[in-house]
């Protein structure tokens, strides 16, 4: 029977749907097929305005009103396939492109009608037309103009007529949404006065018409009028408003304070009252009114009739208290809520409603325990979070299969309100909760806050001694590698440790390792801490045990701990040799340095330490051997830093090896700490590069030297230092005639500009000994560069004598050819042949005497002297030259008339002859000028001086070699 | 015998010849006599019509009425009458009013009245006719028809019922001594008469009484076929929708299909619409629109393009009486149509007669006397070609907006019949769509609907058909 029940339920249950899908099918294609209609009419009214051209206006009126029609049916079919468009798809669909073809259409209406009113001014009909330019605007939301439109469209409009009627409606309707309500009333109650206008809509209308009586106070017309229109709904020729009329007519009731009257409505139409309570209520919160809301709840309660009614008042009670925040009594319902829910009596939309509402009140009183607002009500705060604490009980009835998280919630809350003993209870219950379920997250959370209600102030020992290393333990196991965590190992070792438990403690430090390879700094704490312990107690194989570990790199410590770890070991090593240096017992000491540095088990720094002792002992035992052989050992083991610091002992030694004449081992000695001190700062090694350098050189080792510099070149020393050494190798190689390497290494050398004037005369050297050589065009060239050098050395008085004396011999070639050009013709006749000659001589001298003085302005004293001398030479020549001539074929008395022209000619040359030899020996005074043509300045001819060496000797070269 | 027989018609027709002669002598003789007035012209007119030279003589009826003075004798009247019996009124109605006015003759007054009346002035056209025409006159039976029909017009049904009966009587009673061409007239005029009795009783309301007289008809006068649209109407009025399908179905029988008259097509759509036939109805406007649109544009253009031009529409008429037809569907209905109705056919047929009167001036010695003749019947008969076209002309562009009123009328029944549809979508309890409800209507075959007469028309049953249909509309839904 039960079966046959359900089969016939669903049966119906399928008709329904059935009837409401082929309604709906219904409608769309009774639209559609209006739409078709209209169509053929708009063709058609098209076919007979085109037949009248445009002359009537009834014609037109009629196309504006199809196509107002067909705007309207166009927007229903394209409202219907809106909504049931998906969300996400109607946002992204603009509203403007979907309804376009019925906006096209209200737009064409609006148009024809413009054009009826621009053509046909006195229409008669013009009333309607109005009405559906009206009509248009209120479509478009353009309400001020709709209310224009629908007064122009009553004024014009003959009062009896349908028109009339139809303005005046929409037009209160738009008062009516607008909140006018007397206007609105002024309006339905002119409309309605006509009785045979009244269209289906008329129950609709005087809804609105009770509503607008409602609002302005007249509640009992509002009432009788919503009576009225309540009878009518039944009736098939109006709308039915029956629903709307049941719900408002009791708020209009209880509103007014009659609710035994809306008791006795419902009870007349054979309603159930407290649904219908309800469904005023719903009305009511919507309209904000929730006092009366709940007050009309409690009369529907009061009024229940069964478990459903119940519920659902309850459910709707739930929200009010919730939006007045009445969580006590929010808490009671609740509690009524979840019982039924608990029997399983509650729909699916209840269920969500009742979720939501225990979430979300436990949510806020949760957060008012946690906020600001009651920080200094204590008690206030314990009281809700004891609520709260309530509501996460229910929610853990209601939800059973996530209590740990509502318990977990609860001791969250409990820590909040600083109820931390209550809290550790708590986060213990939802802890084992979660075990249960095995919710790892929850079993971390849970943990996590007893760990902090465990740090809480006012947390009895009692309950500290009862969850501590319980709680770290499992902290630990859960999170081993969290940030947390590593707090929690040290807060356990200490525990440990104050316990005296070191076995603990160093289990805990293996593990800390583990899991936080990185923290080096604790771990480094932990050991120290633990080597303290050792060494305190004196147990030197535990701590030998824990120094190993940190050798082998199990531990990984700081560089300062592992000096220190390291200094505490040496100085155990060490401990005995200082015993015996201490005594002046060097042998001893000597012997057990090597003792130490042969031992394989000595640390690096212990050999580096030995060795550099054995060196120092057998430099001041004065075993230069030695101290050479453990010098070298003991910079093999040592770093920049180590070499810096002993560098002073290293030159020391180095320097004894020179004067020993041990010059290999001293280059050596002196390029090896070089070497190590490359990459340091440190002003010896400019003395170790020269020392290395000059040393090499002296052992006639260029390729050392070469080596040496070389590498010196990435020790950060100053480019003048390893200038000067480069220097030092073109004199080795223009000493040794090694032409080819003293030219390379000007032409390296000639890169830097400093070096530029001390190159001049290694220069000149090299060119001597190609012009020697009879390689006059390499000379050539090396004459261009050391004039170009000349000519870019700034200050030429910081140049060396020598390189001036190249300069000027450079200079004094071409003195010489100009010389050579006055000399090389001969004055002779016809005078104008002479004079011609004559004044070319002069030129000729002009141009030399240009010329010395511009050698003499070089500062080579030889320079100078030469070039005076070439002067005199040159000035005599010409006086001699023109004295001695006599024109061929002259009279005697011209002759003694030329020659006495000329003897005037050549008097200021002659004085310019003596100035040049006062000038001459003045410089030569004054710089002490020793020149060879000092004597041919002083003497001319007449006086020869030579140098001859006494007893054959030698001179020697700069390394005293022969 | 046969020789006495031949000497016999020889000297008759000699003799004949030499009346003829003697007529147009005399006709001359008084044109001499005239010296440039016109007071011998009754003389001239009466000797040519003795001769049947009535269109020649129509410019000397023409300007005897335009310049002389008399206000007309019995025997001017006479022969006036008799010329308009062989030429016709048209010839005289365009003359001015101010010159028929002069005349105190019962024919102009007759052809006064009638001018009257096609202005409009039914007054005017009253008192041309009040008492200016004897009982006897040849031209009473007319008159009483005009009479009668400017009662009717002007809503005095009781009169024009008296002034038609009275036409019947005087229609009938004249028949004995005339020609031919008037007896035709008579017997026309007696119809319209009996026609114009059922048109007043309808324009009464009376359409019971209308229906009756209608009967009156026979269906051999010339204007039956014509008249069957009216008698359609009247049984519109008297909601018998079945009849009124019925009379209007006979336009489709080969004999009378000749008649154009679109708002045939009106009256059958209203009468469908009544029956609440909505498919039916959509479906003659259609046809309608179908079968007309496109030729009427044309014929408008076919109009302009021809303007004025009288004698192409005299040769258009005559072309389709000939048997030409033309590639417009519509033009050549309104042709045919037009070349069947009385008026053209009679004013067809007398020019042709006119042109019978060339051979009796061409038969005259060679005369100033004939070559006057010649010009004056030429200046006749080519008025008489350009009003013979200028009424094909009219009554084609009377047909055109007869089509466009009837394009305009069907349209405005399918609005209607378009807005019921709509209005019974909006409230579907109001269906219009509510079947055809009867078995026996469901069986309706399109025979019925569409008859086409095919070897099934029996002459004596057109006009007499019923339809069967049932109404679908329902109670209160229309």
């Amino acid at each position: 029977m039960l079966f046959r029940n359900k089969i016939m339920k669903l049966l119906l249950l399928f008709v329904l749907l059935l009837g409401s899908v082929q309604l709906s099918a219904d409608s769309t294609s009774r639209r559609n097929e209006l739409i078709g209609v209209i169509d053929q009419e708009l063709r058609e009214v098209t076919r007979l305005n085109k037949q009248t051209r445009t002359s009537k206006p009834d014609l037109l009126l009629r196309m504006a009103e199809l196509m107002l029609e067909k705007a309207r049916l166009l927007k229903e079919l394209e409202n219907a396939s809106y909504i049931s468009l998906s969300a996400k798809k109607r946002q992204g669909t603009s509203k403007k492109k979907f309804f376009r073809k019925s906006n096209a259409y209200f737009i064409q209406a609006q148009k024809t009608c413009r054009l009826i009113l621009r053509k046909f001014p006195k229409y008669k009909n013009r009333s309607e037309v109005y009405y559906i330019l009206a009509y248009n605007a209120k479509e478009f939301q353009q309400d001020k103009k709709a209310k224009v439109y629908f007064t122009k469209s009553v004024k014009t409009s003959k009062k009896s007529s349908f028109t009339s009627t139809r303005s005046q409606i929409a037009l209160a309707e738009i008062y009516f949404n607008r909140g006018d309500y007397k206007q609105a009333i002024s309006l339905y109650e002119r409309a309605f006065k006509k009785k045979t206008h009244r269209d289906k809509w008329f129950t609709k209308d005087s809804y609105n018409l009770a509503w607008s009586y409602f609002r302005v106070g007249r509640k009992t017309k509002a009432i009788k009028v919503m009576k009225n229109s309540y009878r009518l709904s039944k009736n098939r020729k109006y709308v039915d408003m029956t629903i709307s009329i049941e719900r408002d007519l009791a708020y209009f009731y209880t509103d007014s304070g009659k609710v035994s009257q809306a008791v006795q409505f419902y009870k007349s139409i054979g309603k159930n009252i407290a649904t219908n309570l309800l469904k005023v209520s719903n009305y009511l919160i919507n309209r904000g009114k929730f006092s009366q809301a709940e007050k009309t709840l409690k009369q529907a309660l009061r009024y229940k009739v069964s478990e459903v009614e119940d519920i659902a008042v309850n459910i709707k009670l739930l929200s009010l208290y919730e939006r007045f925040g009445k969580y006590k009594s929010h808490f009671r319902v609740s509690k009524i809520l979840v019982n039924y829910h608990k029997q399983k009596k509650l729909n699916p939309e209840q269920v969500k409603v009742l979720d939501y509402q225990l979430r979300r009140v436990s949510a806020i009183v949760q957060k008012q325990v946690s906020g600001k607002q009651y920080k200094s009500q204590r008690k206030k705060i314990y009281s809700k979070a004891k609520t709260a604490v309530g509501f996460f009980n229910l929610l853990a009835q209601f939800d059973p299969l996530n209590d740990y998280k509502y318990s977990f919630l609860g001791g969250e809350t409990y820590y909040a309100a600083g109820m931390f003993n209550t809290a550790m209870g708590q986060y213990s219950k939802s802890l084992s909760y979660a075990q249960k379920a095995s919710n790892e997250k929850y079993i971390k959370l849970s943990n996590e806050g007893m760990m902090a209600s465990l740090a809480g102030k006012g947390i009895t020992k009692k309950t500290k001694d009862k969850y501590v290393e319980v709680v770290y333990l499992n902290y630990l196991k859960q999170n081993p590698k969290s940030k947390k965590s590593n707090k929690i190992y040290q807060r356990l070792f200490s525990i440990y440790f104050a316990k005296k438990d070191i076995a603990s403690c160093e289990r805990t430090l293996v593990s800390y390792k583990n899991n936080f390879p990185k923290s080096f700094l604790i771990q480094e704490a932990m050991l120290a801490r633990i080597m303290d312990h050792y060494k305190k107690k004196g147990d030197h194989v535990s701590l030998r045990k824990w120094v190993d570990r940190i050798k082998s790199g199990e531990f990984k410590v700081s560089k300062k701990y592992a000096k220190k770890v390291k200094l505490t070991l040496l100085t155990m090593q060490f401990e005995n040799v200082e015993k015996a240096t201490s005594k002046g017992q060097k042998k001893e000491a000597l012997a057990l340095y090597v003792e130490i540095y042969k031992d394989p088990t000595s640390s690096l720094e212990a050999k580096k330490n030995a060795a550099y002792n054995i060196a120092t002992l057998f430099h001041e035992l004065g075993d230069t051997y030695r101290s050479y052989g453990w010098s070298e050992r003991a910079l093999s083991h040592m770093n920049g830093k180590n070499v810096k610091r002993f560098q002073a002992s290293f030159l020391v030694i180095a320097n004894e090896l020179f004067n020993n004449q041990k010059f290999n081992e001293s280059s050596k000695l002196y390029s090896l700490t070089l070497e190590k001190l490359c990459k340091q700062r440190s002003s010896n090694k400019t003395v170790f590069l020269k020392n290395a350098v000059i040393v090499s050189l002296a052992q006639n080792k260029i390729e050392d030297a070469r080596q040496i510099l070389n590498s010196a070149y990435r020790c950060n020393i100053s480019t003048r230092v390893l200038d000067s050494m480069e220097l030092e190798l073109l004199k080795f190689y223009v000493e040794n005639k090694n032409w080819s390497g003293a030219n390379q290494q000007v032409a390296k050398l000639s890169k830097s500009k400093r070096s530029y004037k001390d190159l001049i005369y290694p220069l000149g050297k090299i060119r001597r000994a190609f012009l020697a050589s009879g390689r006059s065009s390499k000379a050539k060239s090396i004459e261009s560069q050391i004039l170009n050098f000349y000519k870019k050395v700034k200050n030429k008085r910081k140049m060396q004598l020598e390189a001036l004396d190249v300069v000027a011999s450079v200079n004094l070639n071409r003195l010489e050819r100009k010389i050579d050009s006055l000399t090389k013709f001969e004055l002779a006749f016809p005078d104008k042949k002479f004079n011609v000659l004559l004044k070319k001589k002069f030129t000729k001298l002009d141009s030399i005497t240009t010329a010395a003085i511009g050698l003499m302005k070089v500062g080579s004293g030889k320079g100078m002297m030469r070039s005076y001398s070439r002067l005199i030479f040159s000035y005599e020549h010409l006086i001699k030259e023109v004295s001695n001539f006599t024109p061929p074929g002259k009279s005697p008395e011209y002759i003694n008339s030329f020659k006495k022209s000329m003897g005037n000619l050549v008097k200021p040359l002659q004085a310019k002859v003596r100035d040049f030899r006062k000038e001459a020996l003045k410089q030569m005074k004054m710089n002490k000028i020793l020149s060879k043509d000092n004597k041919s300045i002083l003497f001319g001819d007449k006086f020869v001086a030579k140098y001859i060496l006494n007893n054959n000797g030698v001179l020697m070269d700069r390394g005293g070699r022969r | 015998m046969f020789f006495i027989k031949k000497t016999i018609l020889i000297t008759l027709s000699c003799l004949f010849m030499q009346g003829a002669l003697a007529n147009t002598d005399v006709a001359w003789k008084y044109l001499v006599k005239s010296k440039g007035t016109v007071k011998y012209y009754p003389n001239v007119i009466k000797n040519l019509v003795k001769e049947d030279l009535y269109f020649a003589s129509i410019p000397y009826i023409k300007e005897l009425l335009t310049r002389g003075k008399s206000k007309s004798s019995k025997e001017l009247d006479f022969l006036i009458d008799k010329v308009v019996t062989n030429v016709g009124v048209k010839q005289f109605e365009v003359l001015p009013t101010r010159f028929l006015k002069k005349s105190k003759a019962p024919v102009l007054k007759y052809i006064l009245a009638k001018k009257y009346f096609r202005q409009g002035k039914y007054q005017k056209s009253l008192n041309a006719l009040n008492g200016t025409i004897p009982k006897n006159h040849p031209a009473k039976p007319f008159a009483l028809f005009l009479e009668g029909s400017i009662f009717s017009i002007t809503k005095k049904y009781k009169s024009s019922l008296s002034a038609y009966d009275e036409c019947i009587r005087s229609s009938n009673s004249s028949n004995s001594s005339v020609n031919f061409n008037r007896k035709r007239q008579l017997s026309i005029n007696r119809d319209y008469c009996i026609v114009g009795k059922a048109r007043s009783n309808f324009a009464a309301g009376k359409f019971e009484q209308a229906n009756l007289d209608y009967l009156d008809l026979s269906k051999s006068s010339h204007i039956w076929p014509e008249i069957l649209f009216e008698e359609a109407w009247n049984s519109f009025y008297m909601r018998d929708y079945n009849r009124t399908l019925g009379k209007l179905v006979t336009y489709k029988a080969p004999f009378i299909s000749f008649i154009f008259n679109p708002e045939i097509d009106v009256l059958r759509s209203l009468t469908y619409m009544e029956l609440c036939l909505w498919k039916d109805t959509l479906k003659v406007v259609d046809d309608f629109y179908d079968e007309n649109e496109s030729n009427h544009d044309k014929i408008k253009k076919f109009l302009r393009k021809h303007g004025k031009d009288y004698k192409y529409y005299y040769l258009l008429a005559k072309s389709r009486l000939n048997g030409k037809v033309r590639g417009n569907k519509l033009l050549n209905r309104m042709l045919s149509s037009i070349t069947r109705d009385a008026t053209f056919r009679e004013m067809f047929d007398y020019f042709q007669t006119g042109k019978d009167e060339l051979e009796i001036i061409n038969r005259l010695p060679k005369s100033r006397m004939k070559r006057i003749l010649k010009l004056n019947l030429k200046d006749a008969l080519i008025l008489q070609r350009n009003l013979v076209g200028a009424y094909v002309r009219k009554k084609l562009h009377l047909s055109w907006h007869q089509v466009r009123k009837t394009f305009a009328d069907m349209s405005y029944i399918k609005l209607e019949v378009l807005s019921r549809r709509k209005e019974s979508l909006y409230s579907p309890e109001k269906s219009m769509n509510r079947g055809r409800g009867d078995i026996r209507n469901l069986k309706r075959t399109d025979k019925q609907y569409f008859w086409t007469f095919n070897g099934e028309f029996w002459a004596d049953e057109l006009g007499d058909y019923v339809f069967s249909l049932k109404s679908e509309c329902s109670g209160n839904a229309l």
